[in-house]
């Protein structure tokens, strides 16, 4: 018995340009939408302020324009890596609360965190104003 | 003088051969955005962090303030004003399941003035909340 089977269908090649559209528009999304930036954070402890119990409390004053600071009445800049380690040496357990005057800007603070962190202070923090 | 213009003869159209090297190229470079890339909201105020080189990973769950160059505020993508944001921070922190591990992260554009960032810290202080810090951008060196 002969059967009537119907021919099979000739598979036709599928056009690539569609895709590609496709593919352009999911391409340009993802360059447009996604970003390389890489944040990061800086610790800002908030301790309680208790003078009796508690760590020593060494007050940190930024001078105008950032680059330089005031411990325990001697100025050093920030730039001199050693005359900040060796201040630091003296009480590196102590927490170092930075505090600003008018003129100081976000990044300077940060720049002075950074600085006194890298001399070796182990807790920098800053100075709560009442 | 004679000139060859058999050179100039199109190529047929329709011929999907030729592009599929084209196609692996957008498809690597679509891969490698997908990849590489984060997509995150966008924050509409305009902010820039302050460098440093600090280099510790921001944890996920943190709450956001941030603060532009001129003072103004935005917890979480909603303007809030400096009055009350001891208030509202304290309410975030009393409904939170775990009130010790509240992470208040502060984007800050580095122009800002660092004494009024010093009022803004004491209003976070007095709210509760213990665990704070500055969000920067990496600065290599």
């Amino acid at each position: 018995m002969l059967l009537n089977l119907p021919a099979k269908p000739s598979r036709k090649a599928i056009s690539l340009t569609p895709l590609i559209d496709v593919v352009f528009i999911l391409l340009l999304f993802f360059m447009l939408s996604s970003s390389f930036v890489t944040y990061r954070q800086l610790p800002v402890p908030l301790p309680d302020a208790s003078p009796n119990a508690g760590p020593v409390l060494l007050s940190v004053q930024v001078e105008t324009g950032g680059s330089a600071i005031t411990v325990a009445g001697k100025t050093v800049s920030i730039e001199q890596g050693a005359a900040l380690q060796s201040l630091v040496a003296v009480q590196p357990d102590a927490v170092y609360l930075v505090s600003v005057t008018d003129a100081v800007t976000t990044q300077q603070l940060v720049k002075v965190m950074d600085a006194l962190t890298h001399a070796g202070a182990e807790h920098v923090s800053l100075q709560g104003l009442e | 003088m004679m000139l060859n213009v058999s050179a100039n003869k199109p190529k047929p159209l329709g011929d999907d051969d030729n592009m599929i090297p084209l196609i692996n190229i957008v498809f690597l470079m679509l891969i490698f955005f997908m990849v590489a890339g984060h997509i995150e909201k966008t924050d509409n105020i305009d902010v820039e962090l302050p460098l440093s080189v600090s280099n510790d990973e921001i944890s996920e769950q943190v709450i956001k303030l941030y603060i532009d160059n001129t003072g103004q505020m935005q917890l979480d993508a909603q303007p809030i004003a400096q009055a009350v944001l001891t208030e509202t921070l304290a309410t975030t922190l009393e409904s939170s399941p775990q009130p010790a591990s509240v992470h208040l992260l502060l984007q800050v554009d580095a122009d800002f003035s660092a004494v009024e960032l010093q009022h803004i810290l004491s209003d976070v202080k007095a709210s509760g909340i213990r665990r704070v810090s500055l969000a920067t951008l990496l600065k290599n060196i």
